[in-house]
């Protein structure tokens, strides 16, 4: 700060209070302006309209979320029905041979379920035969039938199939056992999806299991919030009264005032980061990690532009649930919070202090895809709302509420 | 009424306020238009725009203690004098003196400086150069640095730093000068 000493103190402190009458007509004339270009009534940016609201936001997003996941995750009907209806025309066709009567049991359901129950690695032990293969024996059904008195696979298929049809349709499937193998197409099409192979409904989020990640993420949009006046070339002496200046005189209120009045251009914030992730039962996990993130905005005036930056290190903690899961990926939605520091603030070449924490609620939805056994690409949308705000106007300041897409590798051990 | 109600009453349209606004603070600011535009027509004319610019902004003004309305008031006016001269500069901004006058020039004491009346201490300062002027007022009585004089003038450090200094010797004359005429 650089110190008057000489005889420029003593006339400043001479005419810091200097006033000189207005003429009569001054405030005359500003009337009359005033009525000629009466200001409009400005409205307000919608982030400092949420902002007394933020709270109830939060936990309404988080509400919201779970709710959909909750809808998601509720069990609907199992749909055999398509499963076995799609079977009707080639079980018409298929005349049972001796073996596959005298082997079917009294009650035809159970060994659908069990092929449905049945783990792929299990169907893998027991290959079944192609489709295509099954269908064009259809015309010569006694033909087949010591093969499929041979191979137990060919002797339950028919059952599932006779056992989803009513018997007194039994006609009905002579006329199609009738019809010319133009038909074999449909048939086969119908055997494709029967024989789809199934998932157990297992969740494969295994428990106790633990997961090391790396993101990188931001947000897809950057905005500024414009303002008029710009006294920016005040900001250097502003931040310094702002962030260093112990004394409180109405000099540094004054910047301060100041630099609020500024025209800010946030750029994307960015950040990226470690997480570790434990799984426990029910579908729960719970992920924290370090996270570092930038903020970076351009401070504007008609003559020039100052580039503001804060680099902040944060603690995630949030607890997820996997509402869908299968071998190859899952959807899950979480909430949670994390608490940052700024490690580096800076406005032009001055450097500044933001000592105080920032802490943050968030809510994701998260997309993970597993390509590998233990390694998994995963995307998270996410929703934050800052609860504190640093000095220094940043996007977080203007916009509490702000939506960051995270994408990253997630590796399972 | 305090400044924080007076600054609501204000952002609410109260054309009360404004003139309530215009009546405490329009002595301090057509002084301090003065320093800044030269002559009393030009600080006339940059007052009526500052208010004008205040009353259209001033729901854009933060409370933050008392006093902090006057910084914000002075703050918007300076703005727009620097934005005038900018706009409104045709000539370089700074001449040059004759070296010999700033040589010789001595400096004056405190004590003169406050048996000075008031009105003298401005118009001296309203009759230097508009370079000169525009720097001394920066830096010496706004308490800038050189490198934001540089920034908001459009013109390096140094040459901000080379005009204080002549601007300090060319007002230290002319108060010695003054201090002589009147003895």
């Amino acid at each position: 700060m650089k110190q008057h000493t000489d005889w420029t103190e003593h006339l400043r402190e001479r005419l810091d209070d200097a006033t000189l009458t207005p003429a009569t007509e001054g405030w005359k004339r500003i009337d009359e302006a005033l009525r000629r270009t009466a200001p409009a009534p400005r409205r307000r940016p919608l982030g400092a309209l949420l902002l007394p609201y933020r709270l109830p936001l939060a936990a309404a997003l988080l509400v919201g979320a779970l709710l959909t996941g909750f809808y998601l995750h509720t069990p609907r009907d199992p749909e055999p029905a398509p499963l076995l209806a799609t079977a009707e025309p080639p079980v018409a066709t298929a005349t049972p041979t001796a073996a596959e009567t005298s082997d079917r049991p009294a009650t035809p359901l159970p060994s659908e379920r069990d092929s449905r129950t049945r783990t792929p690695r299990q169907r893998t032990k027991h290959p079944q035969p192609a489709p295509e293969t099954i269908v064009e024996r259809q015309p010569n059904a006694p033909a087949a039938g010591p093969t499929a008195a041979t191979d137990p696979q060919h002797a339950r298929r028919p059952e599932a199939r006779s056992a989803a049809k009513p018997s007194g349709q039994t006609a009905k499937s002579s006329e199609h056992a009738a019809k010319p193998s133009g038909h074999a197409a449909e048939a086969r099409r119908a055997y494709a999806e029967a024989l789809r192979p199934y998932i157990p409904p297992t969740r494969n989020v295994s428990r106790g299991r633990v997961s090391l990640g790396l993101f990188g993420g931001g947000s897809p949009v950057a905005t500024g919030s414009p303002h008029n006046v710009s006294p920016a070339f005040l900001l250097q002496d502003a931040l310094s009264s702002m962030a260093f200046a112990t004394d409180n005189n109405d000099l540094a209120a004054r910047r301060r005032s100041e630099y609020a009045q500024s025209e800010f251009d946030h750029r994307r914030p960015w950040s990226v980061g470690l997480t570790l992730r434990k799984v426990f039962g029910h579908g729960l996990s719970l992920e924290t990690g370090l996270v570092y993130t930038q903020l970076k905005s351009e401070v504007r005036t008609h003559g020039s532009t100052i580039d503001q930056q804060l680099h902040f290190l944060g603690v995630p903690l949030r607890l997820d649930w996997h509402f869908v899961d299968r071998p190859r990926g899952g959807l899950y939605i979480g909430a949670g919070g994390m608490l940052e520091r700024c490690l580096r603030a800076r406005l032009g070449d001055e450097r500044a202090t933001e000592n105080g924490w920032q802490c943050s609620l968030a809510g994701v939805v998260g997309a993970e895809y597993r390509f590998s056994g233990f390694a998994a690409l995963y995307a998270e949308p996410e929703w934050s709302c800052h609860l504190t705000e640093t000095d220094l106007k940043t996007i977080r300041t203007d916009h509490p509420v702000t939506f960051t897409l995270r994408v990253g590798l997630r590796f399972t051990f | 009424m305090k400044e924080q109600e007076l600054s609501e009453r204000c952002r609410s349209g109260d054309r009360a306020a404004w003139h309530e606004l215009y009546d405490r603070y329009g002595g301090r600011l057509l002084a301090l238009c003065l320093r800044y535009a030269g002559d009393r027509a030009a600080a006339e004319d940059l007052m009526h725009d500052a208010f004008l610019k205040i009353i259209a902004s001033i729901d854009r003004f933060a409370y933050r203690g008392e006093g902090s309305l006057r910084a914000w008031i002075e703050r918007v006016t300076i703005n727009l004098a620097i934005e005038r001269l900018r706009r409104e500069r045709r000539q370089p901004l700074f001449t040059t003196l004759d070296d010999d006058t700033l040589r010789t020039a001595d400096e004056p004491t405190a004590d003169e400086i406050d048996r000075m009346p008031q009105q003298t201490l401005l118009r001296l300062v309203a009759e230097l150069p508009e370079g000169y002027r525009t720097v001394f007022n920066l830096y010496c009585l706004d308490g800038h640095s050189h490198r934001e004089i540089a920034r908001m003038l459009g013109i390096n450090e140094k040459s901000s730093s080379s005009q204080l200094a002549r601007a300090r010797a060319l007002l230290a004359a002319r108060i010695k000068a003054h201090k002589k005429r009147e003895a």
